[in-house]
């Protein structure tokens, strides 16, 4: 029984297991892996990811898909720079940008709820059309030189650390004890683990599922904030793939695609595990086009993973 | 039966599934302190006046009075938030598998506390915990631990966890469907030793749906007969044989 439960408890943690024994290992493997430094630019790297998962994983812990992450932070990123670049104030450009993220939210939840379609193809009209719209409102082109106030999401420091890795942090902790301490978190799990019982237990599952949305866009287009900050420029084109880098992080990090199971804290280790390979394939001078390949073999171990966890708690079925 | 004394009343209901008829034109009534015993064969009709009466769905026609007044239930909430507690027929449809036992006798009706004083309210996760296992002990379920998720118990166990949660707080009408069919003698035994106390000693008007004719005899006071979509016969247990329910049941004379 002891041995069981101690098994459990490495699979529950298994991302920041792995996290602990690649870093010791790259420690002794790749040189200037190891350094304060290098620990910064992972965490910046996973900024930015790591903020779309958080709204990715409320979407899959809720038990369904959000496909449109990523052109909802490019239609963000380009709603605000055309909005400074003529003249609105910072505040206001970036109200706009925010209101954009938890419309398109809005509307995937309104699809999936009130018009009864399935998560993957309401997500999958968004994900086309929002990115067509963010192309077509300036006409494919790139937009260059946002003012330094706006892009202090992306390029600031408090004190010595950079703005993005704060609000990464801020960001986890303050979702994480929303979905494990709030009665509206508690809904979530309820309605990503039976959405029925959910429903017969007197839970407003529409309103669950149409916040959760409206959160992922709101994160998404944040993220929008802070890539335009970062590179100080705002295209169409931006986060083009994220959407799976999004769902392979939560996936890795045990958030299972059925609903209802997993953590916040893991899809961190999730996206901070991701970041690392490309890190150490960056500094081993390792054509980044391998990373798509390494990132399906995670994928691989992690529902591996997942399924062991699965059968070490089942009774029956 | 008299008038006077009726809780609830479901009259003309009718529910198709496209072609398929599930009920047609049923009058329903339940009186205070009343145990209804609803039965009929597979298909007849049962759950679905009981998914009617829990708000699960709406009729396609009729009405539905609660004490006298009409009451529309456009959501489960709203059935639940009048009295009427019900444990479905089906443990897939009202368990959250992955969730503890404590998470799902409280699912939808979480306690919370307040934080900061009072600008947050948080999960009262020890409270609700407490009052779970409380609740089990009160309904006579021993369950070794309220922390671990539903997929880890037994059927029989989870139709207990499933009637705690309709027990918590005592209902104005309890309605069960087939309560007993996946316990084993003892609890069986255990859970109708409960509803017979439930109903008689403490007054809670029930309605039971059972396939078994043995426990109907003797824990209610009336029975109502389905046979596809229609109530063909009701009587009291004390003046009919089970053969001639049996008969009703099946059709044909
Ligand atoms: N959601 C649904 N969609 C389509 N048909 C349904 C649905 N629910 C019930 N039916 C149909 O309605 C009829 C009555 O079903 P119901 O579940 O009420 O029967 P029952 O009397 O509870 O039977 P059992 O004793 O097997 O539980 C059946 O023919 C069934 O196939
Ligand atoms: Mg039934």
């Amino acid at each position: 029984m002891r041995k069981r439960e101690f098994l459990k408890f490495l699979l529950d943690n298994s991302v920041w297991i792995i996290i602990v024994v690649f870093f010791t290992l790259n420690a002794f493997l790749t040189p200037k892996f190891f350094t304060l430094l290098n620990f910064r630019n992972i965490l910046i790297h996973s900024s930015i990811l790591g903020i779309v998962v958080i709204g990715e994983s409320l979407c899959l812990l809720s038990g369904h898909f959000d496909l449109s992450v990523e052109s909802t932070l490019a239609l963000s990123a380009v709603l605000g720079s055309m909005a400074v670049k003529n003249g609105l104030s910072i505040p206001l450009a970036i109200g706009i940008m925010l209101m954009s993220g938890m419309l398109v939210g809005f509307a995937n939840g309104t699809l999936i709820r009130k018009l009864g379609l399935n998560a993957f193809v309401a997500t999958l009209i968004t994900y086309i059309g929002i990115r067509g719209t963010a192309l077509g409102i300036v006409e494919g082109k790139t937009i260059w030189n946002l003012p330094a106030a706006f892009c202090f999401f992306g390029a600031g420091n408090i004190g010595i650390l950079p703005v993005q890795i704060v609000l990464l942090a801020v960001l986890y902790l303050l979702f994480h004890a929303v979905l494990i301490y709030t009665k509206f978190g508690r809904h979530v799990y309820l309605v990503g683990d039976n959405q029925l019982a959910a429903r017969i237990s007197g839970i407003n599952v529409d309103r669950v599922v149409i916040t959760v949305f409206m959160l992922s866009g709101l994160l998404s287009a944040f993220a929008g904030l802070v890539m335009a900050g970062r590179l100080n420029s705002a295209s169409p084109l931006f986060g083009t793939g994220m959407v799976f880098e999004a769902m392979s992080a939560a996936i890795i990090g045990g958030i299972s695609l059925r609903g209802g199971i997993g953590s916040l804290f893991m899809a961190l280790g999730g996206v901070v595990l991701l970041s690392s390979i490309s890190n150490v394939l960056n500094l081993h001078a390792v054509s980044p086009y391998w990373i798509q390949t390494i990132r399906a073999l995670m994928i691989l171990f992690a529902v591996t993973l997942d399924s062991l966890k699965r059968r070490l708690v089942r009774y029956e079925e | 039966m008299k008038s006077d004394g009726i809780l609830l009343k479901m009259e003309g209901i009718c529910k198709s599934f496209g072609e398929v008829r599930a009920l047609e034109n049923v009058h329903f009534t339940l009186s205070h302190h009343e145990i209804v015993g609803l039965v009929g064969g597979n298909g007849a009709g049962k759950s679905t006046l009981i998914k009617i009466l829990a708000g699960v769905f709406p009729p396609d026609r009729g009405r539905i009075y609660l004490e006298g007044r009409e009451v529309h239930f456009k959501s489960p909430r709203d059935a639940y938030e009048q009295g009427i507690y019900t444990v479905h027929q089906k443990m897939e449809e009202i368990l959250a598998p992955h969730h503890d036992v404590a998470a799902n006798i409280f699912m939808g009706e979480e306690i919370t506390k307040p934080l900061f004083g009072g600008l947050l309210r948080v999960l009262a996760r020890r409270e609700m915990e407490k009052e779970a296992e409380s609740v089990l002990s009160r309904v006579g379920i021993t369950i070794d631990s309220v922390r671990r998720p539903i997929v880890s118990y037994s059927g029989g166990q989870r139709q207990a966890v499933a009637l705690a949660k309709a027990l918590r707080k005592k209902p104005k009408i309890l309605v069960l469907d087939e309560p007993t069919a996946a316990l084993g003698v003892k609890e069986k035994f255990q859970v109708l030793h409960l509803i017979k106390r439930l109903g008689k000693e403490e007054g809670i008007p029930i309605i039971i749906v059972s396939h078994n004719l043995e426990e109907v005899f003797e824990i209610v006071d009336r029975i109502v007969v389905l046979r596809n979509g229609q109530i063909v016969g009701e009587c009291s247990p004390s003046l009919v044989t089970k053969e001639q329910v049996v008969q009703m049941i099946v059709g044909g004379e």
